[in-house]
């Protein structure tokens, strides 16, 4: 029952946020795109730090995103949100500033 | 816009039930009036109707028949007006008499309407009582069930099905070009939001107000006139000077200061009213209507009367932006100003908010020259176009009628709901939107639970899923967003549309210097004359060699004038 609701919320999150999110991440410039990103990263602490993983961490992601594709931003959406065993979620705040071209859902999904 | 053809199957069942086919009362537009009992003045034809009494009064019946009582009162729709009575006289005197009880339970339901402001309905005919033309009534009852669906379970069930079926929605299905839009071009957000509109509300919860500021000549009242009046019963309220506060909620009668006739707003209880150009409203009547907008009715006090009347109202505001608007000194919440003095109490009212200077969007132009020179041929008027419009017309009124009474539940979905709710709210945007009075505004949390509510109602369904949440809030925050982001007013207002934009953004992140009009063609796909309006406004830099460089100090907001 739990993992339905759970489910369902991720569902929802996948489908309604999601896509927003990506459309609004890539629209910023490399650098700030980076520090949105790297910030998602670092706040789940059950994997290090992204600025560890490499000399050039920035071009690291750069690298790694063009590899995996939206699989990849899927990974840093994931990283900031928590989804609750009642179906409730947070969602950190720079996915918010990136629903949208001004951070908040415009036409693309209407 | 419509993708393929609707499903035969689909067609088929909604042609059956509009006829009368699938065991009921044919699906036709019903009208309830005083209108035939007015006019029965002359014939005193046995008629019946239906209204609201504005005025009572028990009494002896007269001189001579001291002993017997009189409830006299009057009907009125809003249109006509009637006097009626019914009696306890024997048939030498009057016909109808009533029995104690009968007449007793008239007084009561007379009582109801006249507080209340509650519908009924009667029978009888005029006679002449001491040289006056009066209405004898012979039945009279409390009319509760007036805005029923002539739909019936098995044909909601049944079309649900079938939608499901075919892979489409209800909602789906009244969006196309083909049912209900044939005759106007609109955004998709906006089609959603009126068909949201057109939904009964049977209680204050179910209230769901929109506004709409754009330009002028956006086809605002040709929506009115050609989508949801034709559709739905739908009041349209007139500009300022022709719509005064009386006209709104009601007024004491000229001759009798204990009456108070009925407004366009009860008169419109359950259904809804539209208000045309609502900026050149005085700021009193927004005063006025505050309390109506939240709690679904309003209470008059005037001579001898205290009355509530209920209005359970969708109340859809149309209008230009006040007369001073100035894109670029004002945001666009400036464009709500048209409300007055009460412009914040009024959006904290508005479920729905649009700012738009285009309702149908950029690239519409086409679409709806095509409609204009279909609506001059007469195209709508006749054959086919015009029976398809009838049928789905009157399909959608009952099942909008049908689905209006559903009551969708959450269950589980509860706590996404609320957080979804939670995530809106902590936005900047949200904050400086509703929140710039107080900390919480408890309103948009039920309104928007009302316009989650009201999706899963367009769909048919009696419980909500993840996909109704998805809609509102993609539409929640596409109202949110004409109220609060910031798109450069003047260069749309200096002709530059979304398209160029997009190009420009497009140029600007491949290269700095382009050798020539070619390469800037091919990288992005504009025109020359596009390509024109960049340099003209100063986004590209035209070079003596026939290069041309971006400008990154470009600023749109400049409007064209950054030099």
């Amino acid at each position: 029952m739990t993992e339905d609701i759970q489910g369902m919320t991720w569902y929802y999150l996948r489908r309604s946020y999601f896509p927003q999110f990506m459309a609004g991440v890539m629209r910023l410039e490399w650098p700030e795109r980076f520090i949105i990103l790297q910030e998602l990263y670092n706040h789940d602490e059950s994997d290090p730090p992204w600025e560890i993983r490499s000399n050039d961490p920035m071009a690291d992601m750069m690298h790694w995103i063009g590899k995996k594709g939206s699989d990849a931003y899927f990974k840093f959406f994931i990283k900031g949100t928590k989804v609750n065993a009642d179906g409730s979620f947070t969602i950190h705040p720079n996915i918010s500033k990136c629903l949208g071209r001004f951070g908040i859902g415009t036409d693309e999904l209407l | 816009m419509s993708k393929g053809d609707i499903p035969n199957e689909i067609l088929e069942y909604v042609k059956r039930c509009v006829s009368g086919l699938d065991g009921t009362l044919p699906f036709e537009k019903r009208t309830v009036s005083l209108e035939a009992a007015y006019y029965s003045k002359v014939s005193k034809n046995y008629v019946t109707g239906s209204g609201i009494v504005v005025k009572q009064d028990a009494n002896t019946l007269s001189r001579k028949a001291k002993d017997k009582v009189a409830i006299r009162f009057s009907i009125s729709d809003g249109h006509h007006g009637i006097d009626c009575i019914a009696h306890d006289a024997n048939l030498e005197y009057l016909p109808a008499g009533k029995g104690p009880h009968e007449l007793t339970e008239i007084m009561r339901i007379v009582d109801d309407s006249m507080k209340n402001g509650s519908r009924i309905s009667f029978s009888g005919k005029y006679h002449s009582v001491e040289n006056k033309l009066i209405f004898v009534i012979d039945t009279l009852q409390g009319l509760k069930n007036e805005n029923k669906s002539l739909m019936n379970e098995h044909q909601l069930q049944t079309f649900l099905t079938l939608c499901k079926k075919h892979r489409t929605t209800p909602l789906q299905l009244m969006l196309r070009e083909d049912t209900l839009w044939g005759e106007l071009y609109a955004k998709e957000y906006l089609k959603k939001a009126i068909m949201l509109f057109c939904l009964s509300p049977a209680d204050k919860k179910e209230m769901l107000h929109i506004g709409i500021v754009a330009s002028v000549g956006e086809g605002k009242d040709h929506m009115i006139e050609k989508v949801v009046q034709p559709l739905v019963k739908c009041g349209m309220a007139s500009s300022g000077k022709l719509c005064t506060i009386p006209g709104l909620f009601g007024a004491m009668n000229g001759d009798d200061i204990n009456s108070i006739e009925l407004g366009l707003i009860p008169k419109h209880n359950n259904e809804r009213i539209a208000v045309s150009e609502f900026q050149t409203w005085n700021e009193e009547v927004f005063g006025e209507l505050m309390n109506t907008m939240a709690n679904g009715y309003f209470t008059m006090q005037k001579g001898q009367v205290d009355t509530r009347r209920d209005a359970f109202t969708n109340m859809l505001f149309l209008g230009n932006p006040p007369h001073y608007y100035d894109e670029a000194n004002h945001d666009k919440r400036e464009m709500l100003a048209a409300f007055g003095e009460y412009t914040y109490q009024i959006v904290s009212r508005l479920t729905l908010i649009f700012t738009e200077m285009s309702l149908a969007g950029p690239d519409a132009e086409k679409h709806i020259r095509n409609i204009m020179l279909m609506d001059a041929e007469g195209l709508f008027e006749t054959g086919d176009t015009k029976e398809a419009m009838f049928m789905w017309r009157n399909f959608f009124r009952e099942y909008l009628s049908k689905v209006s009474g559903l009551d969708p539940l959450f269950g589980k979905l509860m706590p996404t709901l609320d957080s979804t709710f939670n995530e809106m709210k902590d936005r900047p945007q949200y904050q400086s939107a509703f929140l710039s009075r107080s900390q919480n505004d408890y309103r948009k949390y039920q309104e928007f639970i009302n316009l989650v509510k009201s999706f899963a109602k367009l769909d048919g369904s009696a419980k909500i899923t993840v996909g109704h949440l998805m809609q509102a809030r993609q539409l929640f925050e596409k109202s949110l967003a004409t109220l609060t982001e910031e798109f450069p007013m003047r260069a749309m207002a200096a002709g530059v549309d979304t398209e160029l934009l997009t190009m420009y953004e497009i140029a600007k992140s491949d290269r700095i210097i382009y050798n020539n009009k070619q390469e800037i063609k091919k990288v992005t796909g504009m025109t020359n004359e596009q390509l024109d309006k960049l340099v003209s406004m100063g986004a590209l830099d035209a070079m003596s060699d026939g290069s041309l460089a971006i400008r990154l100090d470009f600023n749109w907001e400049g409007g064209g004038n950054n030099d």
